[in-house]
């Protein structure tokens, strides 16, 4: 524990002894000028009740002398204000990992199962900043990048109700049917890629990019732009795909834009895609961002003010008979 | 010193009892012979088979015969000069100072009777014997010893050490007054008054201590012997105070009981204001007992 003013814990404390050796030498010299002597105490030393009554008094001298020191020395650590440190020392990994899922007709029935995917993958992560997109015709954000895990859970339980069909939700889809058409595959994976923000710092982007890729209207950019796109940005595009018909043409396709970006591709059923997932995103070299560590110190008066009041409470509890 | 005494009998006596406390004196101590001396008036006290009943009769007031002191009486004054005598008592004043007023009223009484006046004193290790001696400036030599004597810094008292010496050291009879401190006589003390009883006529002083649960709160109260200092509020202690209380009236009855059974008159003075009528009424009562 550290104190904001250590000279009041010196300073304090000289004083204290000083003022005590006072109060004692005064004491001590008007008890020698008013003594009085008197013979054969013994006869009254050695009574039951002297003894039974000079015990007691002792007892209460500890306890007021215990508590007074207690509450002297609590009062002057108290004014020396000590001090909680907190070493600051902010973690943020610089991994970011969108989410990416596409909510289509076609995948309805995965969706559930995909969030659930999702929020296993979340748990594996500590530190990484997470976000979520999802697309139809057009792309909306869930949730921006953010390393909130409590915020991102939240999120992704609402997300698995909307996707369960709980029509309470349905405002969960809102912004997704703008474009022309439905499944608009490439438009997504480049909202997906260009929803990464300090564009300007070396950081580990990935995508986790839920997709059958069966496209239905005519995206802006079609998937192969998307997956160039994602090149040049540097960022890694982990495919996942329910494969409902198999490794159709489609997931074909899909796999090569995904490999391309450096990344992998992985059939829902997969059991070893999250942590494979995982691994792989951990494996890529997480350049922190470096801030100086900083110490934060916060007033921390609770023990002493604690300790204070239990010595007042002594003083007081042992001199209350004194005064009667 | 011995002025300071006589002043406190001026104080507190009228002319007529002084008369009375010598005649008092007078009865305790026969020292008489057949020489006639002078005639003078009858004060209470007075034996009765003094009065002059012929002069008496030609007068309108009883007199009483005075004679010649024939036999000189030894008053041997036994003074505990220990470090307890030193503390206060009751009044507040040293107990020395009750002890010195009382050894100095009966010394003064014996004087002017023309009897001879001697000391022992001393402490529990040490005893200094005083010649016997019949004049005013040997008194006055006699308390100025008790008072240098006793002091705080003092041997530790104890008065059986003085009577044995006076055992082992007397031969002739005498009469003792001892001044006491106020503490319970021990087996070994009343073996010695047992064997001095036998040779020597005793009175005994003591002189009390002040009641520490009654000494206000604001004095320091320690014992003489070790300084141990008594906590205020223990010795204030209601519960203690009774508890002393009984104590004390226990032990002063046993000390009564206990001269009373060897036939010696006995007085507890606590304070010097209170020797002369002290002294009196010891005297009074060892009068009856002669009887």
């Amino acid at each position: 524990m550290d104190l904001r003013s250590p000279g009041t814990l010196v300073v304090a404390t000289i004083l204290a002894l000083v003022g005590g050796y006072l109060v004692y030498r005064r004491l001590s010299r008007s008890a020698r000028r008013s003594g009085a002597a008197v013979a054969n105490s013994q006869a009254l030393t050695r009574l039951p009740e002297y003894q039974h009554a000079l015990r007691t008094h002792r007892i209460r001298l500890v306890v007021l002398a215990v508590s007074a020191c207690l509450l002297g020395g609590a009062a002057i650590v108290g004014a020396a204000r000590p001090l909680d440190t907190t070493i600051d020392k902010p973690q943020s990994r610089s991994r970011d990992i969108m989410l990416c899922l596409d909510i289509s007709g076609s995948m309805a029935s995965f969706d559930a199962q995909l969030v659930k995917t999702f929020k296993t993958l979340v748990t594996k992560f500590e530190g990484e900043r997470i976000g979520m997109v999802i697309f139809n015709s057009s792309a909306a954000t869930v949730f921006p990048l953010t390393d909130d895990y409590d915020y991102i859970n939240d999120e992704l339980d609402s997300a698995e109700k909307a996707l369960g069909g709980d029509s309470d939700y349905d405002s969960f889809f809102a912004g997704t049917f703008n474009g022309r058409g439905t499944s608009l595959i490439g438009d997504g994976l480049a909202t997906c890629a260009s929803s990464f923000d300090r564009i300007d710092t070396q950081r580990a982007r990935s995508i986790v990019f839920a997709t059958d890729n069966h496209l239905a209207g005519r995206p802006l950019i079609d998937l192969d732009e998307a997956g160039q796109l994602a090149t040049s940005k540097g960022v890694r595009v982990y495919g996942l795909n329910p494969e409902e018909d198999g490794a159709d043409r489609e997931a074909g396709a899909m796999r090569t834009v995904v490999t391309s970006t450096g990344g992998r591709y992985f059939a829902l059923r997969d059991e070893s895609a999250v942590t494979t997932i995982v691994d792989a995103v951990q494996a890529q070299e997480a350049s922190i961002i470096e801030s100086a560590a900083r110490a934060l110190y916060t007033d921390a008066p609770t023990v002493p003010i604690a300790l204070a009041g239990l010595g007042l409470v002594g003083v007081i509890g042992a001199s209350r008979r004194w005064s009667s | 010193m011995l002025t300071r005494v006589k002043s406190k009998l001026f104080v507190h006596a009228r002319r007529r009892s002084r008369g009375l406390l010598e005649g008092e004196y007078a009865s305790v101590f026969h020292g008489r012979s057949l020489d006639y001396d002078d005639l003078r008036d009858y004060v209470i006290g007075d034996e009765v088979r003094d009065i002059d009943w012929k002069a008496t009769a030609r007068h309108t007031r009883p007199l009483v015969k005075r004679y010649v002191a024939h036999r000189k009486q030894n008053l041997m004054l036994v003074v505990d000069t220990g470090r307890g005598m030193a503390a206060t008592t009751r009044s507040g004043e040293p107990k020395k100072e009750v002890a010195i007023a009382a050894a100095g009223l009966v010394g003064w009484l014996a004087q002017r009777h023309g009897d001879l006046v001697g000391m022992v004193r001393g402490t529990a290790s040490t005893t200094t014997a005083h010649d016997l001696r019949g004049t005013e400036a040997h008194l006055e030599l006699l308390l100025r010893a008790i008072d240098s004597a006793t002091s705080l810094e003092s041997e530790q008292s104890n008065l059986a050490s003085q009577l044995r010496w006076i055992i082992r050291n007397v031969r002739r009879r005498l009469f003792l007054l001892v001044l006491a401190d106020d503490r319970d006589l021990d087996p070994e003390t009343e073996e010695l008054l047992r064997r001095l009883h036998v040779q020597h006529e005793i009175l005994w002083i003591t002189v009390e201590d002040a009641d520490p649960t009654s000494i206000e709160a604001g004095r320091t109260t320690y014992d003489v012997s070790d300084t141990h200092t008594l906590p205020t509020l223990v010795r204030l202690d209601p519960r203690v105070r009774a508890a002393y209380a009984a104590a004390v009236a226990h032990r002063v009855e046993h000390t009564t009981a206990l001269l009373g059974r060897r036939g010696i008159n006995h007085a507890r003075i606590g304070s010097s204001d209170e020797v002369v009528g002290a002294v009196f009424a010891l005297l009074e009562r060892q009068r009856r007992a002669r009887r």
